[in-house]
């Protein structure tokens, strides 16, 4: 079972998101903020990491920056799935998509759960074949 | 000609700062209110495949909340600009603490937070309008039911205390030590960030300004206050001396 980490502040999202992951067949697992994410990395080695930008004290892009700091993570793939719409980063995205290695950014109110889960399918088969 | 020429420009300054800080507000709180729209959003997405009741009913109570934060907001502008008068009344601090817990019951469980009353024995009624008072204690209750929902086990705690200056009344937490610096740089970054509270808030923290704004319409300041080993936020009200006439 392909393994999925949540990164979602709001706790009603993250269980909503969580929920529906877990029906469609992947192990989901859910952390509120950077420090618990790295935590659970660590412990659960997900295949997958959904994360919201807008984090409480720390936000997405440094959580980002560490889990690629580490070569044995970089299995890895990241889904952006956030508030903060693409184009108030501007040309900031490309950087951070090739720096980052990012598979997909999100806009979450403009992205429903059923394309979430096309996506997700998609990203994970890819890297289960690769 | 010149004292007229001043005063209208004196005016017209004020009436742009005034502007300004509800241009801020607003944008604060259009930015707040996509938490739950999007949750109502999530949730009725989700309730079309697992047909569950309570997903219906996380929808009506992200719904019915943010309408209270509009509500409460609505008020602080039509207190601001003189459409409403209050009259100051005499009340205890439990009441409105008491009003305001039962009101955010329902948040507070689809968050998993647990609601406590804190009143010392003592507390000598104060002086103030009960009404605007609850709006602002429900709004802080808003935020902060967001602030401590992920930690291990969150509670807030609605308290009120003798202090030298007056009663104060506020709602704590022992998860969460807010910082007088934090207030003052979230203040600052108002309407200017999407994350105006970052250390404490992943929102934009309307609910915490909007009570800003009505505990000022009732002159008072919202503070950070420590209480035994909570950190809270709340105002100093003003002791009644009413029955001190008697």
């Amino acid at each position: 079972m392909q393994k999925i980490l949540i990164v979602e502040p709001d706790k009603v999202l993250a269980s909503t998101y969580s929920a529906f992951l877990s029906k469609n067949g992947f192990e989901v697992f859910c952390s509120h903020n950077a420090q618990d994410a790295m935590l659970k990395v660590d412990q659960y080695k997900p295949d997958l990491i959904i994360l919201e930008l807008r984090l409480i004290s720390n936000s997405g892009v440094e959580l980002l920056r560490e889990i690629r700091s580490y070569p044995d993570l970089n299995y890895i793939k990241i889904i952006i799935l956030s508030m903060v719409k693409i184009n108030n980063l501007s040309n900031n995205w490309f950087r951070i998509k090739d720096d980052f290695d990012i598979s997909e950014f999100l806009y979450k109110p403009e992205t429903t759960l059923s394309e979430l889960l096309n996506i997700v399918n998609q990203i994970v088969v890819k890297n289960v074949t690769s | 000609m010149l004292q007229y020429y001043k005063n209208e420009g004196y005016k017209l300054m004020s009436s742009g700062n005034q502007n300004k800080e509800i241009y801020a507000s607003t944008i604060n709180l259009v930015e707040q209110l996509k938490l739950p729209f999007l949750q109502i959003i999530k949730q009725l997405e989700l309730s079309t495949f697992d047909a569950k009741l309570h997903h219906l009913n996380n929808a009506k109570i992200s719904a019915e909340y943010a309408i209270k934060l509009i509500d409460n907001y609505i008020l602080s502008l039509k207190i601001e600009n003189q459409e409403i008068d209050y009259y100051p009344e005499t009340f205890l601090v439990s009441t409105v603490l008491n009003n305001s817990a039962q009101y955010l019951e329902n948040l507070a469980k689809m968050y998993g937070v647990d609601l406590k009353i804190l009143v010392e024995n003592k507390t000598t009624p104060v002086m103030g309008n009960r009404i605007i008072l609850e709006s602002a204690i429900l709004s802080v209750g808003m935020s902060l039911v967001e602030a401590v929902a992920t930690n291990a086990k969150p509670t807030l705690y609605f308290a009120t205390h003798r202090s030298r200056h007056g009663v104060v009344a506020g709602i704590y937490t022992e998860d969460i030590k807010i910082s007088a610096k934090l207030l003052k740089e979230g203040r600052k970054y108002k309407g200017k960030s999407s994350q105006p509270l970052q250390n404490l808030l992943y929102s934009s923290g309307a609910g915490i300004f909007i009570a800003d704004n009505l505990f000022n319409s009732l002159k008072l300041n919202m503070l950070v206050s420590k209480h035994k080993n909570l950190y809270g936020l709340g105002a100093i009200l003003n002791c009644s001396q009413q029955l001190k006439l008697v």
